[in-house]
């Protein structure tokens, strides 16, 4: 019995002091929802409400993540673009240095014979892209070597492993050259297989469907100049209607309408959205510059082809007033908006 | 000698015998069959032509998760026969200090070499299946990456011996994952500094070691051709030059122990 009684006194210590516990972690719990709720005026200046209906859509971890994945996918695609080599941009001097290596990325000039209205090489702008804009076979741009000193990416790449003429670690850099992707052994860049990339586009825009160069530069890959256009012009569909405020979507569609499907109609509809959309309240990016530049000359073209002759000349006059001197504008301008001969 | 090549050999296959008892490796074969499964998964979605992303994807899952598991065996051979007290029984043999790293660096590169096996086998054939296979110089890969777990394991058990188990993990990791960044930055450092500074920091590009020159992932990946044949003889011996480096300080600090 002596036995039980203090037992019974503890176990009534027990379950209070366990009361008291609870009360203690109920008041806690109130305390925060309490803080939690008198915060909820703070959110406004913490973290201020999205501007549009897109932006609310971006937002949240979940797509923070998404769009983590697809900007890992897109670094990856330069990558499968180079056949895993890793280059950076030459510094003064490596030109002449390196000039076994050395290389652009810019438009090959390769004219796209046939692709449309414009097979007269010497009128279409050159149509790099960022990151994608070296590969002969499947860019569309038309445009002659002399307007690449207008538009191009002009800036010249070399390899990061430097050549053993310039390497002092001696044997560690030999080894390194022959266990990483490098020149091949008569010195030239391995072949690239950029259809290798296509699924690429394809999964960041699946991530990422607010990825409006993936949609614009894997609508250009999927053409493969021209000769699945309507698998690109799908593309790029899609991505006008994840993205209806991207003029550089409209721009691609206006091409694409322009070069492979000769719809002037169309072409003119998307490329005047493309200059209405041109944001114009802050810096644009290289690669916006090049695709307004695009929007004007594409745009000009499409009249100049449409035999709207005067719509073509206002086009390019106000391409040059908003770009500077351009060559493709200049020759619209030149043959007063008539299609060459 | 022939009495010392037998103690080694009783000592590597103790420390092989006592870590397959303790089911370390079923991590492996687990982390085999996820990956695999992964790969089902999104080879039943249909995605097609991203071979070149498939390899990649792979080796680079192969060769985190092989050394990984190099680190972890090599971090806990020292440390655990020193908090269980078995090391002194051992020790009281006549045995040299030397020779139980030995045995023990063997056993690890064994079993090592061996996850790495069993995880490039699940992923070669995982490629297989998705009609993303690798051409010959996955057999120089897989050779290479071997050769690494040499410089690898004998860093990690000397580090064993002087830091604790986690940080001793912590370090290697840090040092095999963020070594060639750390070697990248340090050599673009030499180039853009004047002769003065030159010295120094080409003494510590030379003196580190270059654990990714043991990484042939990334030709796998986009199917170059096979290496030279050189090149595998003379990261081979940079190899055995680092784990005799290793193990040599490892033993130094064994030595002066008192146990």
């Amino acid at each position: 019995m002596q036995n039980i009684l203090p037992n019974t006194e503890k176990t009534v210590r027990s379950s209070r002091s366990r009361l008291a516990d609870h009360a203690r972690l109920a008041i806690c719990l109130l305390g925060l929802c309490a803080l939690g709720w008198s915060a909820e005026p703070l959110q406004s200046a913490v973290r201020p409400a999205a501007a549009s209906a897109v932006e609310a859509e971006l937002d949240g971890a979940g797509w923070e993540a998404r769009r983590l994945l697809g900007q890992m996918l897109w670094l990856k695609t330069h990558a499968v673009l180079h056949a895993g080599v890793e280059e950076r941009e030459a510094l003064p001097g490596e030109e002449l240095s390196r000039s076994g290596e050395v290389h652009r990325h810019e438009n090959s000039g390769q004219a796209a014979g046939g692709a449309g209205a414009q097979s007269n090489a010497g009128e279409h702008a050159g149509h790099g892209h960022e990151g994608h804009d070296d590969h002969a076979g499947h860019d569309q741009g038309t445009a002659s070597q002399d307007e690449h000193a207008d538009h191009g990416h002009q800036g010249a790449y070399v390899l990061v492993i430097p050549p053993a003429k310039e390497d002092f670690r001696g044997p560690i850099g030999d080894l390194e050259r022959n266990v990483k992707p490098y020149l091949s052994r008569d010195g030239t860049l391995y072949s690239k297989d950029s259809d290798q990339t296509l699924a690429f586009y394809r999964l960041i825009t699946w991530l990422d469907p607010h990825h409006v160069q993936a949609f614009v530069v894997g609508a250009s890959f999927m053409s493969r100049g021209g000769k699945y256009a309507d698998d690109g012009l799908r593309f790029l569909h899609e991505g006008e209607r994840f993205n209806p405020d991207s003029f550089e979507i409209q721009t691609e569609l206006g091409h694409f309408y322009l070069v492979y499907k000769r719809d002037y109609p169309a072409a003119a509809e998307h490329l005047v959205r493309a200059l209405q959309l041109i944001p114009r309240h802050r810096a644009r990016l290289p690669v916006e510059e090049d695709l307004r530049a695009d929007a004007y000359r594409w745009l000009a073209l499409t009249y100049q082809e449409w035999k709207q002759p005067e719509k073509a000349v206002a086009v390019a006059r106000s391409g040059m007033m908003a770009l500077g001197y351009d060559g493709t504008l200049a020759h619209v301008i030149e043959r007063k908006g008539y299609p060459k001969e | 000698m022939n009495e010392r090549i037998v103690h080694i050999g009783v000592l590597t296959w103790s420390a092989l015998v006592e870590t397959v008892r303790r089911k370390d490796l079923y991590v492996v074969w687990m982390l085999s069959i996820f990956s695999l499964g992964a790969g089902a998964v999104l080879a039943s979605t249909g995605v097609r032509g991203i071979e070149t992303f498939l390899r990649d994807v792979t080796l680079t899952i192969i060769n985190f998760l092989s050394t990984a598991v190099c680190i972890w065996l090599a971090a806990r051979q020292m440390p655990e026969e020193l908090s269980r007290r078995t090391l002194f029984p051992l020790l009281a043999r006549p045995v040299r200090r030397f020779d139980v790293l030995l045995g023990k660096f063997l056993a690890v590169w064994l079993l090592s070499s061996g996850a790495l096996l069993v995880l490039a086998g699940t992923g070669w054939l995982a490629l297989l299946l998705f009609k993303a296979a690798i051409g010959p110089i996955f057999w120089q890969y897989l050779l290479l990456r071997a050769l690494s777990f040499g410089p690898i394991a004998a860093m990690t058990m000397a580090l064993s011996l002087v830091l604790s188990g986690p940080a001793t993990v912590v370090l290697s990791g840090l040092l095999t994952l963020f070594g060639s960044m750390f070697a990248r930055t340090l050599a673009q450092t030499i180039r853009g500094s004047d002769a003065l500074a030159q010295a120094p920091l080409k003494l510590l590009y030379f003196v580190l070691p270059h654990l990714d020159l043991f990484d042939l992932s990334q030709k796998a990946a986009y199917n170059y051709p096979p290496v030279d044949a050189w090149v595998v003889g003379v990261l081979s011996l940079y190899a055995l030059a680092y784990v005799t480096v290793f193990l040599g300080l490892g033993e130094i600090r064994f030595r002066r122990m008192a146990v």
